[in-house]
């Protein structure tokens, strides 16, 4: 076990108006549970406004929780900064457009004071060649990469810190199928590379199938059904599930 | 089968500063009536260049360089373009991947849709007014009084989208260009706006353009394929031919997408 999480729960206020008085209450996630083992893949599938995201943030300190805790096996997280990183959907706004590649690469190296600064370009450089990129990339800015290769220089500086646990909201969604498939291959390679656990979150049930091992299907912040990849997709407990995998065919 | 639209010889520049970029080079298709072909190939390939060319709504540094649009025999490239607007939306319509950021913000549903039949049909106010009802039922829209006078940030990307088939269909085009309609919405809701398109298709009768990079929606819904690949069309052919004997690598590529994670 790498992480536990122990009824989560998230209150959002609404507000409203000028004074932004509060006109209501919004419940995003209603007591989430669940165990994850080391070196695993766990999906996390829900449709749009279902507290896939919230709960993503919560995990990585992002947004407090309003009640209930999270759990990190020490023996692996031991420096949580460092070894739990995330990747977002959109790769054109987890970027900082002006900074140039290389000082994006550099900085986890930098905060986390992993190796000597003199060693930063050649460490870069690896990172962008495991992800399918060379090393013209280091000296350019953002907007002159594809949304695919945005994506990659991403995951390049997720790993550079040498994480444990990498959540990875939507990371694909918005890319080409072809482009999709590509960075799902690259997922695995380094998975069994640097030895990681994911959290996979996503809408689309195939991609699910194919890079998860468990499965948690969550509706209106609830976690409404939990089992192994195998066993979600042959055959699903809740109505609910059914209902997304007939639209998935 | 009656032919509707064939496109000979289509070719798009880009004038940028430094250099020209042929965005669609040579492109040929035919769409008959009442059929669904799908255009298939990956981001930057030319296929929305190419939709938007058919009609002539091009960015300002894009320029049709040669080739020919013939909607029923006629070359719509031509026309002069007071001529063309009365086929814009009437003849040949449209509907874009990003709902939400095409409706207007600042008028509501009931009066942008009401707009179109006014503008195309030249009917009175009220008459357009209990079309564009009929059009949002029509949709599924089940609140249709709510969301005829709501705003489109009031509505979700599904709806909004739902909205934007309606208005598309105000003047009974007999062309309709779908440029990704679903990529930007979940599974659910992507499944019910495909299912809506195919029964309003079989109602109405009209033809299906739909762009696209996922070949999954193809194998569900077109009897053709034309694949895109660097502002050319590559290969085009039956479906199952397609599916089943690919040729060219890009369309190669596509396919292992699609089986790898299109389908479950």
């Amino acid at each position: 076990m790498i992480l536990e999480a122990r009824d989560i729960s998230k209150e959002f206020k609404i507000e409203q108006g000028m004074f932004k008085s509060e006109a209501g209450r919004t419940l995003a996630l209603d007591k989430v549970s669940f165990v994850l083992d080391e070196f695993t893949t766990l999906g996390v599938v829900g449709e749009s406004g279902s507290g896939k995201t919230t709960l993503a943030k919560i995990l990585l300190g992002l947004v407090p929780a309003s009640s209930g805790e999270i759990v990190f096996n020490d023996k692996f997280i031991k420096d949580f900064r460092k070894d739990v990183q995330i990747i977002f959907q959109n790769p054109y706004n987890s970027l900082d457009p002006k900074m140039r590649i290389k000082d994006a690469l550099y900085e986890p190296l930098l905060i986390h004071n992993i190796l000597p600064r003199r060693s930063f370009r050649l460490k870069a450089t690896e990172l962008l060649n495991r992800v399918g990129l060379d090393e013209s990339a280091l000296e350019r800015y953002p907007v002159q990469f594809s949304g695919g290769q945005r994506q990659r220089i991403c995951i390049a500086r997720a790993i550079a810190c040498e994480p444990k646990l990498l959540v990875l909201d939507e990371p694909i969604s918005s890319l080409d199928l072809t482009i999709q498939a590509k960075l799902l291959e690259l997922f695995l390679e380094l998975k069994r590379e640097f030895n990681l656990t994911y959290i996979f979150i996503s809408h689309n049930l195939c991609v699910i199938k194919y890079i998860a091992d468990k499965v948690m299907v969550m509706h209106q912040g609830r976690v409404i059904e939990e089992a192994s990849s195998s066993e979600i997709f042959a055959s699903p407990s809740q109505e609910y599930t059914r209902e997304l995998l007939e639209a998935a065919k | 089968m009656e032919k509707l639209l064939e496109v000979k010889n289509l070719k798009v520049d880009f004038q940028l500063d430094d250099r020209v970029i042929h965005a669609v080079d040579g492109v040929d298709l035919r769409l008959d009536k009442n059929e669904t072909v799908v255009l298939a190939g990956e981001s930057g390939s030319g296929k929305t260049i190419t939709a938007l060319a058919l009609t002539r709504i091009l960015p300002r540094n894009a320029r049709i360089v040669s080739g020919e649009v013939l909607l029923e025999g006629k070359n719509i490239l031509d026309l002069e373009e007071r001529q063309l607007s009365l086929i814009r939306g009437a003849r040949i319509a449209y509907i874009f991947q990003e709902p939400t950021s095409y409706l207007n913000p600042v008028y509501t549903i009931g009066e942008q849709i009401t707009e179109v039949i006014i503008l195309h049909q030249d009917k009175l106010r009220k008459v357009a007014q209990v079309q564009a009802k009929k059009l949002l039922e029509a949709v599924q829209i089940g609140e249709v009084n709510r969301v005829f006078s709501s705003y489109p940030h009031q509505l979700s990307g599904g709806m909004n989208q739902r909205v934007f088939i309606a208005m598309s269909l105000a003047c009974k085009p007999g062309l309709l260009i779908c440029d990704e309609p679903t990529t930007s919405l979940d599974v659910t809701i992507e499944a019910q706006i495909l299912k809506l398109l195919i029964r309003l298709k079989k109602e109405m009768g009209f033809s299906l353009l739909f762009i696209t990079h996922n070949l999954a929606i193809a194998n569900k819904i077109a009897s053709r394929i034309y694949v895109m690949y660097q502002g050319k069309i590559v290969e085009e052919g039956l479906t199952a031919k397609i599916f089943n004997d690919p040729q060219h690598f890009h369309t190669k590529e596509l396919i292992t997408a699609y089986q790898k994670i299109g389908k479950l």
